[in-house]
């Protein structure tokens, strides 16, 4: 399983700030077993602005995944 | 090195800051403390408030790394950032970087890089409240070319 996390405004959207799911090998597959889950997480999921954490570290939708993991999905931070 | 890094929702004195950065530090010269605060004005609304989120797990990792990379960089002593979160006031204290080096230079552009970095890398997010509701700050431009100028 994964542990999949919302931030901000995202979580605000989707109306989720976690959930758990199969686990996937990449996050771009994850993120497509996401899109389909309606209208509204195909669209914020799709945009070039949502970015992604596994295990809180930045990375990308080539990144890999294994079981266990925590992969978290965030607009663009405006911190500081 | 010296490296301090708190997350927060409680305020916090730049003056007890400042000390523990001088206390017992007679190799640097220098010292560069900033602190953010809550403005009433952005993108274009009169703010009366400010909520800031943020994600536990990553957050202290994700600016002990911003500071890592600051370290390798320039000859710093002593480094301490504190960053809040939760809902704060107008004219609250956000955020505080400080940083201590033998020379100014490298205090000065440590602290900036730290502060840069900080505005794009760490997850923090911030939700303005105005008179007539509430809206999620967009990040800017400017904040992205300035951390990539380093």
């Amino acid at each position: 399983m994964l542990k999949v996390l919302f931030f901000a405004q995202l979580r605000e959207v989707l109306n989720t700030d976690s959930l758990e799911l199969a686990s996937q090998a990449t996050v771009a597959e994850l993120r497509a077993v996401l899109m389909t889950k309606g209208e509204i997480w195909k669209e914020y999921l799709a945009s070039d602005s949502c970015l992604v954490a596994v295990n809180q570290t930045m990375a990308s939708d080539k990144s890999a995944l294994k079981d266990g993991d925590e992969v978290a999905f965030f607009p663009p931070v405006t911190g500081g | 090195m010296v490296m301090s890094v708190s997350v927060q929702s409680q305020d916090f004195d730049q003056a007890d800051e400042y000390q523990q950065l001088i206390k017992d530090n007679i190799k640097d010269g220098a010292v560069v403390c900033f602190v953010g605060l809550v403005r009433d004005f952005n993108q274009g609304s009169d703010i009366t408030g400010l909520q800031i989120e943020h994600y536990p797990a990553m957050t202290t990792q994700s600016i002990e790394k911003i500071v890592e990379q600051a370290i390798n960089k320039w000859p710093l002593g002593r480094v301490r950032v504190v960053h809040r979160f939760g809902t704060l006031a107008l004219g609250e204290q956000i955020v505080f970087v400080g940083v201590t080096s033998a020379h100014r230079q490298a205090a000065f552009q440590g602290a900036e890089f730290i502060m840069d970095y900080l505005k794009t890398q760490a997850p923090f997010w911030k939700k303005e409240t105005t008179k007539t509701g509430q809206h999620w700050v967009a990040a800017k431009h400017t904040d992205k070319h300035a951390a990539d100028k380093w």
